[in-house]
């Protein structure tokens, strides 16, 4: 019971923590809202991009199904993942801001979600990876390459 | 008996316990594989370069001006850019991979100076992240610009 006790109220922050933890809300804030914007901007330069193809004809039309669903499916885990970086970020400055643990308890919960979903993306990443390497040794084999 | 003010917290600063300390484990935990991926599909695309890098710097420089670039470096020029891309993204993902074991060795041994390594840690990764992403976000405008 006394160890409980201790172990809760000895591993506390300290200035540096608090400070360090600031820097990283600061930071975490700039890169999700570079990230928020980049998405816009690409998917803007894209929309673009396939307006011009679909104005040189029918062939180009005949993909653009295909080429919409990875760039939606890019800009909804893009906005997934900054918008949950953003309140990481706002919470944890709140928190160290007005020693709120609530706050704080939110923004470093919303940061392992982010790393939970930016993991989950890295693995379909690989599998993906993985895919599109095997088919092409296939193919390059089917082919006699 | 006096009784606990509300926020207590005020007085003795934020504390690392119950959902703090698991959720922290938990960003530990992923950050952790997510180093160890990026090493590893660093690892893969080196070796990619070595086996079949020259080929590749012999096709672009035929198909393209791209190849001005690799050939710089002669015919290992796909390889050299390849080792110079993954030192980079190894240094940075090396620093998640440290908040992830400091992180881990403060919550095992309660160490206050450990918990700031990793916090450090985590702060160099997200300024060099950050660093890129807006680099990235540069390249995207710059590219909307030279379409118009």
């Amino acid at each position: 019971m006394e160890n409980n006790t201790s172990s809760i109220f000895n591993f506390n922050m300290d200035e540096e923590s608090r400070s360090l933890l600031s820097s990283i809300s600061l930071w975490a804030n700039i890169n999700a809202i570079a990230g928020l914007v980049s998405a816009a901007l690409t998917v803007s330069f894209f929309v673009v991009t396939l307006v011009r193809l679909s104005r040189l004809g029918g062939s180009a039309s005949d993909l653009m199904g295909l080429m919409i669903i990875w760039p939606l499916i890019s800009l909804m885990v893009s906005l997934a993942v900054n918008i949950i970086l953003l309140q990481a970020a706002s919470n944890i400055r709140k928190g160290i801001d007005t020693s709120s643990q609530e706050y704080f308890e939110t923004g470093i919960t919303k940061l392992a979600v982010y790393f939970r979903i930016v993991g989950i993306v890295t693995i379909v990443v690989i599998v993906f990876v993985v895919l599109a390497f095997l088919f092409s040794v296939l193919a390059m084999r089917g082919t006699g390459f | 008996m006096t009784e606990l003010p509300e926020d207590h917290l005020l007085d003795t600063g934020l504390h690392l316990e119950g959902e703090v300390r698991q959720q922290l484990s938990d960003s530990a935990r992923w950050s952790r594989f997510i180093a160890i991926a990026v090493f590893a599909a660093c690892g893969a695309a080196l070796l990619f370069g070595l086996v079949v890098g020259e080929n590749i710097s012999r096709s672009y420089r035929r198909i393209s001006g791209f190849g001005e670039v690799f050939s710089l470096f002669g015919d290992a020029g796909f390889v050299a850019a390849v080792l110079i891309v993954a030192a980079a993204v190894v240094t940075v993902y090396y620093f998640l991979y440290n908040f992830s074991r400091k992180i881990k060795s403060a919550l095992e041994t309660e160490s206050t100076a450990e918990l700031n390594a990793g916090l450090r840690s985590l702060k160099i990764f997200f300024i060099i992240t950050t660093v890129f992403a807006l680099i990235a976000l540069l390249n995207t405008l710059y590219r909307m610009i030279q379409q118009q």
